[in-house]
């Protein structure tokens, strides 16, 4: 959409320092009436700092340090809090990333929507700010808009937060919307139909949009124009289109090569014949149920039956709730299946009444885990050699000191990172040293639950090619549980599709992917951003 | 809801239980025998042997026991070796000095704390804070019997703008029975003001950092109104549970103002009956003491559900 006349928004030269440390180093971007913007980067690169920076909303210690910031020809650098509280809101309105931790978790979500209304005199009482909130919660797609009104967020699901939080920054209207990374915390089906959302709300009201995402499939699908940075410069800016095809700056065509979704390669030829090699992990017949209090049952897994063969991958694929975490935490011994077989190796494990403190040690030198929060599974005050050599001094191993050496050596640390504590070190790094420690017990299989999910492309390409890597090397099985359809048609040999506790369909990878059977598949397959493009 | 307060109820039952058996035990753990106590020294063997008969003595433990508690629960608290009035009397004229002046103490330390840690967290690295901090670093270092020796030497002594010793029921003139707990009052509450001021300070910090905090900023309240409902509502969890175990605190430190102030209360009549080995009551006062504890706790765990919706679903799954 061609921008007429005076722009939106009009960022000049923006800086940006938090203390003595600058993080946004001169960023110009203009969004004209009704114009749609991507503002793309990996972690780090200054993306969200200059969206929070247009609305004085920058986190404790931030400060604009040059440049300016005009709001309809309006300079707002320098605005006072009264001022900014107009606009906020009533100009410009926010998405947050994390829908989870977006809402007053004490309040109900009709009020927060009414609270914005009535913040800026939309509303003539409480009462009528609280009859439109229900009015808008029903535009925004919310069913039964009256009754959800009166709940709170924690008895809403992701996406239905996400839905509230669009409300609440379109309740009054505004000129711009800026969405910071609206998705990332949502399942692909589910964020899909918010950007769908978005792009309908926004579209009707002539609202332009500022979409702050690290994903440039999903860019270059929802916006005319693209602003990619880089360490807090604009590395490269044009249609989007344009960038995606021809992009002029090496690190925007890094972030393309790095995108599962935008290059998408083919899958994995069918790796070895499974049925003649005895798999490392076979799950038979397996069901686990929860039993919540009160007497209900939730059926975690429900004759959940796949298996991993040596030297090969196979990936399980879901949404949330739909079990794949459960199959995990079977798979790592963690877990004991209500009903079903568990095959480790042939051997049996993980029958009904649990396994015992002998059966666990087996299955833990087996089987693996490497997790998704490279932040929280790491003790924050361990070293990193200390951390790698848990495993084997829990397992009674000498000559820790050169094994774990060997370890960073193998995940490509250099030997000093061993003295350094997780906090010193990037996602990525953390992610390397969680794989280290996995690797300490010399495991057939390595369950990566969601592993790469927390890392932006250029970082989640990096520890894909790593783990590509060992299982070459080592003639590792993986079982790599994801929601990213991307990355599993990467890293995959075998795929298993998972819905509420059930198997919707599995098999090679090149056949799931590419020639889905089940219904449920081809919707994850077409959720995918960058798909399109 | 209701399950979760049934089975909170119940659990506080078994907690009374389990504290009357340790208090029944610890009495009877004591040096000296109360028989003697009550026969007088120069006792013949025989007199002692009907006085053991008559108080119970010669009978098993677990015999005294549920007669104790037969005993507790029909109200019958025993008879004061000092005075020989029945413990009960002495309990419910003690009990309401004590529960003004705590709940008094209570009220002041919560209105002085929460305002200060709000101000203190709403104008961090500024004076506010400062002052604060000193504040309550004071207040939780100062030694409260000195604080009150202080008081009634200036305030009430020297200025005379409070009485310096005594009690007026707030039944017979409500106005001059506040103006003689006001004094002690403050003083017991101010550790407790400190301990408040603190959590609040700390939990507002962390919801004014907090995602729905920004989105609250973002749709463009008043800093104002940021602060003290967004951000203070949110922080209201945490803060009940300090200020339910902070009651306890008060009532224990009631017994040291009392004595200064000169408050025929609880903690007067506790060191009155210890150091004149009258054991029915202090055993008595202990049961009265640790009941209270366990009704606070179980209205403080009413009231997380009250303040927490994420609380009332939970049980409502329950």
């Amino acid at each position: 959409m061609p921008s007429d006349g005076e722009p939106v928004l009009e960022v000049r030269g923006l800086r940006v320092a938090f203390g003595d440390d600058e993080v946004v180093h001169g960023v110009d971007l203009t969004i004209g009436a009704g114009e749609r913007v991507a503002l793309v980067g990996g972690s780090g690169s200054g993306k969200s700092t200059t969206a929070l920076a247009v609305l004085g909303l920058l986190p404790a210690g931030g400060r604009v340090t040059a440049g300016s910031v005009r709001f309809r020809g309006e300079d707002i650098t320098t605005a006072g809090p009264r001022r900014l509280r107009e606009l906020r809101g009533a100009g410009i309105g926010l998405v947050p990333q994390d829908p989870l931790s977006g809402l007053d978790p004490v309040r109900r979500v009709g009020t927060q929507v009414a609270t914005a209304l009535r913040a800026h005199g939309l509303a003539e009482s409480r009462r009528d700010a609280r009859g439109r909130a229900v009015d808008l919660l029903a535009a925004a797609g919310i069913p039964e808009p009256a009754r959800r009104a009166v709940q709170y967020p924690h008895e809403l699901s992701g996406g239905m937060r996400q839905r509230v939080l669009v409300t609440i920054a379109l309740a009054c209207r505004p000129a711009l919307l800026l969405a910071d990374e609206p998705t990332s915390a949502l399942d692909v089906t589910v964020a899909r139909r918010i950007l769908d959302l978005v792009g309908e709300l926004t579209a009707s009201s002539g609202t332009s949009l500022l979409l702050v995402t690290h994903d440039l499939g999903l860019a270059a699908e929802r916006a005319d124009r693209v602003v990619v940075l880089r360490d807090g410069r604009v590395a490269e800016a044009g249609g989007a289109a344009r960038v995606l095809r021809s992009p002029t700056d090496d690190y925007t065509r890094a972030l393309i090569d790095a995108s599962p979704g935008l290059s998408p390669g083919a899958p994995r030829a069918v790796a070895g014949a499974l049925p003649d090699t005895a798999p490392v992990l076979e799950l038979d017949g397996v069901s686990h149920r929860f039993r919540l209090r009160g007497g209900h049952t939730v059926h975690a897994l429900d004759d959940v039956s796949f298996a991993v063969a040596p030297g090969t991958t196979t990936a399980v694929v879901g949404e949330s709730g739909s079990g794949k975490t459960t199959a995990a935490r079977i798979a790592l011994g963690l877990l004991a299946p209500s009903s079903g077989t568990v095959r480790l190796d042939g051997r049996e494990t993980g029958v009904r009444s649990g396994l015992d403190r002998a059966e666990r040690r087996t299955v833990a030198a087996a089987v693996q885990p490497v997790l998704q929060d490279p932040f929280g599974s790491l003790d924050p005050t361990w070293t990193v050699a200390s951390l790698i050599a848990e495993p084997l001094r829990v397992h009674g191993h000498d000559g820790r000191g050169a094994r774990v050496a060997e370890l960073l050596d193998a995940v490509a640390l250099p030997a000093t990172t061993g003295r350094r504590v997780p906090r010193e070190l990037s996602g990525g790094q953390r992610q390397r040293v969680a794989i280290a420690r996995a690797l300490a017990l010399e495991p057939q299989l390595v369950v990566c639950d969601e592993a790469v999910s927390a890392l932006d492309v250029l970082v989640q390409d990096q520890v894909l090619r790593l783990l590509e890597d060992l299982q070459e090397r080592l003639g590792l099985a993986y079982l790599f549980i994801s929601h990213d359809l991307g990355v599993v048609r990467r890293i995959a040999d075998r795929v298993v599709v998972m819905r509420s506790g059930r198997v919707e369909e599995q098999g090679p990878a090149a056949r799931v992917l590419e020639a889905p059977e089940a219904e449920y598949t081809r919707e994850l397959l077409a959720a995918v951003p960058g798909r399109a493009a | 809801m209701i399950r979760r307060l049934a089975s909170r109820l119940a659990q506080a039952v078994v907690t009374l239980l389990l504290a009357s058996l340790v208090i029944f035990l610890g009495v009877r753990a004591l040096p000296g025998d109360p028989a003697l106590a009550a026969a007088g020294e120069e006792a013949d063997p025989a007199t002692l042997a009907t006085v053991r008969a008559q108080l119970g003595l010669d009978q098993p433990l677990v015999v005294q026991y549920l007669r104790f508690l037969g005993r507790t629960v029909t109200g019958d608290l025993g008879t004061s070796t000092r005075t020989g009035e029945p413990v009960s009397d002495a309990i419910l004229s003690a009990l309401p000095v004590t529960l003004q002046l705590s709940v008094l103490a209570l009220l002041v330390a919560v209105a002085v704390g929460i305002v200060a840690g709000v101000l203190a967290a709403r104008y961090r690295g500024r004076w506010p804070e400062w002052l604060a901090s000193v504040f309550s670093l004071a207040a939780l270092s100062v030694p409260v019997f000195w604080l009150g020796l202080l008081a009634v030497l200036y305030l009430a002594v020297g200025l005379g703008a409070f009485p310096a010793s005594g009690y007026v029921s707030p039944l017979t003139d409500p106005l001059r029975a506040l103006h003689h707990l006001i004094l002690p009052a403050v003083i017991v509450g101010l550790p407790t003001a400190a301990v408040v001021l603190r959590q609040t300070r700390a939990s507002m910090l962390g919801a004014l950092d907090s995602d729905f905090v920004r989105t609250a900023r973002a749709t463009g309240l008043s800093e104002n109104r940021v602060v003290w409902t967004v951000a203070l509502r949110n922080s209201l969890v945490v803060l009940t549970t300090i200020v339910g175990l902070q009651l306890g605190t008060l009532i224990a430190g009631a017994a040291v103002t009392e004595r200064i102030f000169g408050l025929p209360g609880l903690g007067k009549l506790t060191l009155d009956s210890v150091f004149s080995r009258d054991y029915p009551v202090v055993q008595a006062v202990v049961l009265v003491v640790t009941a209270a504890y366990v009704v606070i706790n179980l209205l403080v765990d009413v009231l997380y559900s009250v303040v927490d919706p994420r609380i009332r679903v939970a049980g409502a799954a329950a």
